[in-house]
């Protein structure tokens, strides 16, 4: 079926149209030459569930990419605020930092993963 | 099968290896029974999986029925490298925080993964992300193009992993360095060549449940020796380290910022189109699978990388307090890359070090096993398989093409492992890198996402990524100065990935956009 995404077809039909997808489809133009009605429609069917997921693939990864280069910016251009130890734990910013970016990995892709299989249960 | 077996063991025997050592710790007869006991236990599997594996999907994929957890395990096992043990704690204890960000960068790949690419590459293909490329794209340049781009980065990756063995074989066991690269490249093909994916993916499994429970004995013992407090471990390296305080700030990155960001993109991307790592989402049966396979190597891998921060430290400590580990000049016995093998024994004695060593090399074999299986599959499958054989190609040709490949590659990769033997051979991990994420990451990203991408963009753009790749490299600091001894680098960002990355993109977009017109578009037929 996903050789068809994004073609065009013409429905030469009388009076309704139906369209039965699970995704989108849209009526582009409607023509009515003579007796007959032209429906230009763009049928689009593309697996369902992952496109439902896009949207948050493509959140959590912009999340991924901003944590890590900010991370990234903190030590090219703060390295000297990194290497104090703001809590007062003995364990400067510099190292929590890189904890933080290395579980954020691990959060975001429990979230998405969850996310994306519903019924959960790790097999 | 049996017989070729039973020629290895006997040959391993009468090997003139195992004799004394002059670069490192003494070989103990416990590090040998170990080794030798690695190399059996993978044989078995060998053996076990030649039985089930009969066609060529068996061979690519394992059939497509290891189960999510297993895979999670082998992709896990692919990341953690005897590079990323060894390299990495290395690179702690030279420079201190430093080495912490390699270790961060590379837990930020897997996630960008799955997040984007594991579902839909599931769908759209059956053994290689090349299948995927291919679904999008019409004609052949485009398979022959991503199957070169595969194997260009498989053999940077392999050679380096070769060098890499032959040195540490030579160092743990004191088997000469021929011998040693012999036996990795004779055992690799053993395990590809007769145990397909199958073989491949359970010794990675059962190296990647060693090296998890090596690291976490390692991490809790350094930590034993400060009362459990990871700040003490910290104030206590401090004192020991010259450069004091500053171990705990980043040095380099401030010093060269540009080149910070590119290594960001780099150890980013750079996961996202390594073809081994992409190959394993096909081993599973389903795209819910694959993502549950990710979880899981996300998990372990990130839990890895985090306690490199903990014996990194440890060997920085612990090391730098017992002088019986230098040399007469300072420097680590054996060179800088045994810190976690002299850490190991630090801790744990002959039997720890012992245990270490042979995770080591079952690491090693695991890796340029996954490495050739994919290098291989790029020529049977992808070359082979779509553009010689007639129509259908049939399963048993297949097959004897791959077995015809894995062997030419395995030959090719101890050639080039002796050849490059002794040099530094650091920037083959970082070009495998630049040319992964500046060629097969846009290709594939884009053909997955952008229906206007056409085939003469992606070969034009991937190759523009793959070549500045190569030539940046060439002109920069790891090679330029390094290995060539030129005063200065040329082109100073290294690795090139700010520059390559965008190149390849744009590329890609730009013949793409102005290839289109001449498509007719079939609104034009109802008008």
């Amino acid at each position: 079926m996903d050789a068809l995404a994004g073609t065009h077809f013409a429905y030469p039909l009388p009076e309704m149209i139906y369209i039965v997808s699970r995704t989108s489809a849209r009526i582009h133009t409607l023509e009515v030459t003579g007796q007959r009605r032209i429906f230009m429609v763009s049928v689009k069917i593309s697996s369902c569930e992952d496109d439902e997921k896009l949207g948050l693939g493509i959140m959590l990864a912009a999340i991924q990419i901003v944590v890590f280069f900010t991370f990234i910016y903190l030590c090219s251009f703060q390295a000297s605020y990194l290497g104090q130890d703001i809590f007062k734990i003995g364990i400067p910013l510099s190292f929590l930092c890189g904890l933080l970016v290395i579980a954020c990995g691990a959060v975001l892709t429990a979230v998405y993963v969850l996310a994306a299989n519903h019924k959960g249960a790790l097999k | 099968m049996n017989r070729l077996i039973s020629f290895v063991a006997l040959a391993l025997m009468a090997s003139p290896g195992f004799a004394a050592d002059e670069h490192g710790r003494s070989t103990s007869s416990l590090s040998v029974s170990l080794f030798l006991l690695v190399i059996a236990i993978t044989l078995y599997i060998t053996w076990w999986a030649a039985k089930k594996t009969k066609t060529a999907s068996d061979f690519y994929n394992g059939g497509g029925q290891i189960s999510g957890f297993q895979n999670g395990l082998a992709i896990a096992g692919d990341a953690m490298s005897a590079g990323a043990l060894l390299g990495l704690t290395a690179l702690v204890f030279t420079s201190g925080f430093d080495g912490l960000i390699y270790a961060v960068g590379y837990t930020t790949g897997l996630p960008i993964v799955v997040f984007l690419m594991a579902g839909r590459m599931r769908k759209l293909g059956r053994f290689t992300f090349i299948d995927v490329v291919c679904s999008q794209l019409e004609g052949r340049s485009i398979r022959v193009f991503s199957a070169c781009a595969s194997l260009i980065i498989v053999l940077f990756y392999l050679v380096a992993q070769m060098v890499g063995a032959g040195q540490l074989i030579q160092i743990l066991f004191g088997i000469d360095y021929l011998y040693a690269i012999l036996l990795v490249g004779g055992l690799m093909v053993l395990y590809v060549a007769f145990g397909g994916m199958m073989a491949t993916t359970w010794v990675q499994i059962i190296k990647a449940v060693l090296m998890i429970f090596a690291c976490l004995l390692m991490s809790v013992l350094v930590l034993q020796h400060t009362g459990f407090s990871f700040s003490k471990l910290l104030s206590d390296a401090v004192g020991v380290h010259p450069a004091g305080q500053s171990i705990l700030s980043p040095a380099a990155l401030p010093k060269d910022p540009l080149s910070g960001f590119s290594l960001g993109i780099a150890l980013m991307l750079g996961t996202a189109g390594l073809p081994h790592v992409l190959m394993r989402f096909f081993t599973v049966p389903d795209a819910r699978a694959a993502r549950i396979s990710v979880l899981w190597a996300t998990l372990i891998m990130n839990s890895f990388y985090a306690m490199i921060f903990i014996i990194g430290f440890g060997a920085l400590y612990l090391l730098r307090t017992s002088p019986e580990f230098f040399d007469a000049k300072g420097g680590l016995l054996g060179g800088g890359n045994t810190a976690a093998l002299h850490l190991a024994y630090a801790l744990g004695g002959d039997a720890f070090f012992g245990f270490l060593s042979a995770v080591a090399f079952a690491t090693i074999l695991a890796v340029v096993a996954g490495l050739t299986i994919s290098g291989a599959s790029a020529i049977s499958h992808d070359i082979y398989g779509s553009l010689f054989a007639k129509e259908q190609s049939d399963d048993k040709t297949e097959m004897r093409i791959m077995k015809a490949a894995v062997l030419a590659l395995g030959a090719f990769a101890v050639v080039l492992g002796l050849v490059f033997k002794g040099q530094n051979i650091a920037y083959m991990i970082s070009l495998a890198f630049s040319i992964s994420c500046s060629s097969t990451f846009p290709v594939l990203i884009l053909a997955m996402y952008w229906k206007r991408l056409t085939a003469t963009g992606a070969v034009l753009g991937g190759s523009a990524g793959l070549i500045s790749s190569l030539v940046l490299t060439v002109l920069g600091p790891s090679i330029w100065v390094k290995v060539l001894g030129f005063p200065t680098a040329v082109f100073s960002i290294d690795p090139p990935a700010l520059i390559t990355v965008p190149l390849a993109f744009i590329v890609c977009v730009g013949v793409s956009l102005l290839g289109r017109h001449s498509v007719g578009v079939p609104e034009a037929k109802f008008s």
